[in-house]
């Protein structure tokens, strides 16, 4: 069990996911990626269905989760991956997000642990993520973020995500909206 | 839906093309009868069941089917649904069983297919004849590592299934003798009718420059990258199969001709040193000519498709006439080093699969295509794939070199192809029988 952290670290962590949210849900994409450190690891696995070996609560789901060397995940970023996926969407020619998305973000369940680095914390939190599209595309992304955030001045910055999504197959024709 | 207007949704010449078929109940329900039931269709790779035991879910059609090693060591591929009341034994994506069993009543099966067991067989099935009730079974063949499988049994065998675009798939799964293996799998819906992946991978170059330029703005010289997929040549393969293709001419420098797109070599410099080093056997083992041939997207029909350039090997699932499952795997060689394989995933990643900047605009598109086949007034006028031809005549083949029918990329004869061969089989008598 990693030792608790503040209440006070605890509330100005939890502010800065709902700031992040709001930051994507009001496309202020630039804003979101100076939040982001610059050697920042985004990754959203693939997940299957396994039967359990032996007893279900023993069942990790990791074992669900693309993960070797012959898996593909779903979404693999860096900084510099995610500031080109940002110049593209917000570019006005890339016909998925023209007209763009309209996204909700409901970040909850926010807990917060000390990392072994001294700089960082361990930040996890479920998501709900609705996206509207045109007139009749709507699609829904559930799931938990795995995060790690580094202390920068008197903030935070994401060092680290994983999203684990509950669908095997993703009921949305892209990704180009971020966790 | 009525004969005459089954027989009239594809123009002769194939440049006319009914906007029905990308959104109608009934000619979706005719080509499970016909187009899925009798084809030759991609189910996985045999390093995805390289041991005995090993099994992963795959699809036909709609339907979903255990690809499997038995114990003697052939793959199997299952109906995945129980004879006895038709629920799937198996519901994990991929793993390694002795045997499946049905959760309803334990009806269980061996990888091979066959009805193992019932509880209390004894008591109640005592006369049963268990060899006749094991899991409907689909004829199985596997090209140079491709496990195809179809429940036809008068269809042609597979080598001749594929024709002519086996010298074409074996650029990507059979360089040099050395095997290949897949990575993957990513899975996702698109609201598009699956023909239209398999028409954007015969031959459509005409809208990247257009569609994708959001990615071309971010090259260096946008120009020069979209005039060099431009001079790509597109070919019609026998049997609705086709593809555009980079053609160099002899001499080409190797760094010119990797058979990748150019901005893996500015990923890991392994890329260019591993195509050098084995480039004498690559031209030794397919010939001097293929290592000249950069194939960018193929389609096997129906709906298999290769995008050799990012080592995507896909498959589109029909749902329904307008939604498509799109199964994803990268497929490289064996004895390709880690970085190798690395700066490909990277690249992959940036550019295909549901992130992918060029995927996005892709889905997209196909999207919106099954949107405009709905309606009554929309529907009552055809798509225009007339490109290329002069008046009524198809295209005159450009390279004798080349197996297929040959041509630049400002033609649309590989979609025109498809459909023929397309309808031809949604026509013909077997399968669901004509109204």
């Amino acid at each position: 069990m990693m030792s608790a952290v503040t209440m006070e670290e605890h509330f100005y962590i939890e502010q800065a996911l709902y700031q992040e949210a709001r930051w994507l849900d009001k496309r202020n994409f630039q804003q979101w990626l100076d939040w982001l450190a610059d050697d920042v690891a985004y990754c959203v696995p693939s997940r299957f269905d396994r039967k359990p070996q032996g007893r279900n609560e023993s069942w990790k789901i990791d074992e669900e989760l693309s993960q070797t060397a012959l898996d593909l995940h779903l979404s693999e970023n860096n900084k510099m991956t995610l500031t080109a996926r940002v110049m593209r969407l917000t570019g006005n020619r890339s016909f998925s997000e023209v007209p763009p998305s309209r996204t909700t973000r409901v970040i909850s369940n926010v807990e917060v642990h000390r990392h072994e680095q001294d700089d960082c914390y361990r930040v996890d939190s479920v998501f709900n993520l609705q996206r509207s599209r045109l007139q009749n595309q709507r699609d829904r992304f559930t799931g938990r973020r795995e995060d790690v955030l580094r202390r920068k001045g008197a903030g935070f910055e994401l060092l680290q995500r994983r999203v684990i999504l509950n669908d095997t197959v993703l009921r949305s024709p892209n990704l180009s909206v971020f966790f | 839906m009525k004969s005459e207007l089954l027989n009239a949704l594809v123009s002769d010449d194939g440049s006319r093309v009914d906007r029905r078929i990308f959104s109608d109940e009934d000619v979706y329900r005719r080509e499970q009868e016909t187009v899925f039931a009798e084809s030759w269709l991609f189910v996985g790779h045999e390093s995805q069941v390289s041991q005995a035991g090993d099994f992963v879910l795959s699809r036909m059609g709609e339907e979903s089917v255990i690809v499997a090693r038995s114990r003697e060591g052939q793959v199997h591929v299952s109906l995945n649904s129980c004879r006895h009341r038709g629920l799937p034994v198996c519901r994990a994506d991929k793993g390694r069983a002795n045997t499946f069993s049905c959760p309803y009543h334990g009806w269980t099966y061996s990888c091979d297919g066959a009805l193992t067991g019932m509880p209390g067989q004894e008591s109640y099935y005592p006369d049963i004849i268990k060899t006749d009730w094991g899991l409907v079974q689909a004829r199985v063949e596997l090209y140079k590592g491709l496990i195809f499988a179809t429940f036809s049994e008068t269809q042609v065998g597979l080598e001749q299934y594929l024709g002519d675009s086996r010298f074409y798939l074996d650029t990507l799964v059979d360089r040099r003798g050395q095997g290949t293996e897949v990575i993957g799998v990513q899975k996702w819906r698109v609201k598009t009718n699956w023909k239209m992946p398999t028409e954007n991978m015969v031959g459509d170059v005409y809208h990247a420059g257009f569609s994708h330029r959001s990615v071309f703005d971010m090259h260096p010289d946008a120009k020069q990258a979209y005039a060099e997929i431009e001079s790509s040549l597109n070919v019609a393969i026998e049997g609705g199969h086709g593809l555009t293709a980079r053609y160099f001419t002899e001499g080409t420098p190797i760094q010119d001709r990797v058979p990748c797109e150019q901005q893996l070599l500015m990923l890991s410099a392994d890329v260019l040193a591993y195509y050098e080093q084995h480039d004498q056997q690559t031209k030794k083992y397919m010939g001097e000519l293929r290592t000249r041939i950069k194939p960018a997207t193929s389609a096997v029909f129906p709906n298999l498709h290769l995008l050799s350039t990012t080592y995507c090997i896909r498959v589109g699932h029909p749902v329904s006439a307008d939604e498509t499952e799109i199964w994803n795997w990268i497929i490289v060689e064996k004895d390709m080093p880690e970085s190798v394989r690395d700066a490909i995933k990277q690249n992959y990643y940036f550019l295909f699969g549901p992130e992918g900047m060029l995927e996005q605009d892709d889905d997209e598109n196909w999207e919106q295509v099954t949107q405009g086949s709905h309606g009554v007034q929309a529907s009552r006028h055809p798509f225009h794939l007339s490109m290329g031809m002069k008046g009524q005549s198809e295209v005159e083949d450009q390279c004798v070199e080349l197996p297929g029918l040959v041509a630049t990329t400002r033609s649309e004869h590989p979609q025109r192809n498809f459909y023929r061969h397309w309808h031809q089989v949604l026509t013909s008598q077997y399968g669901g029988g004509q109204e």
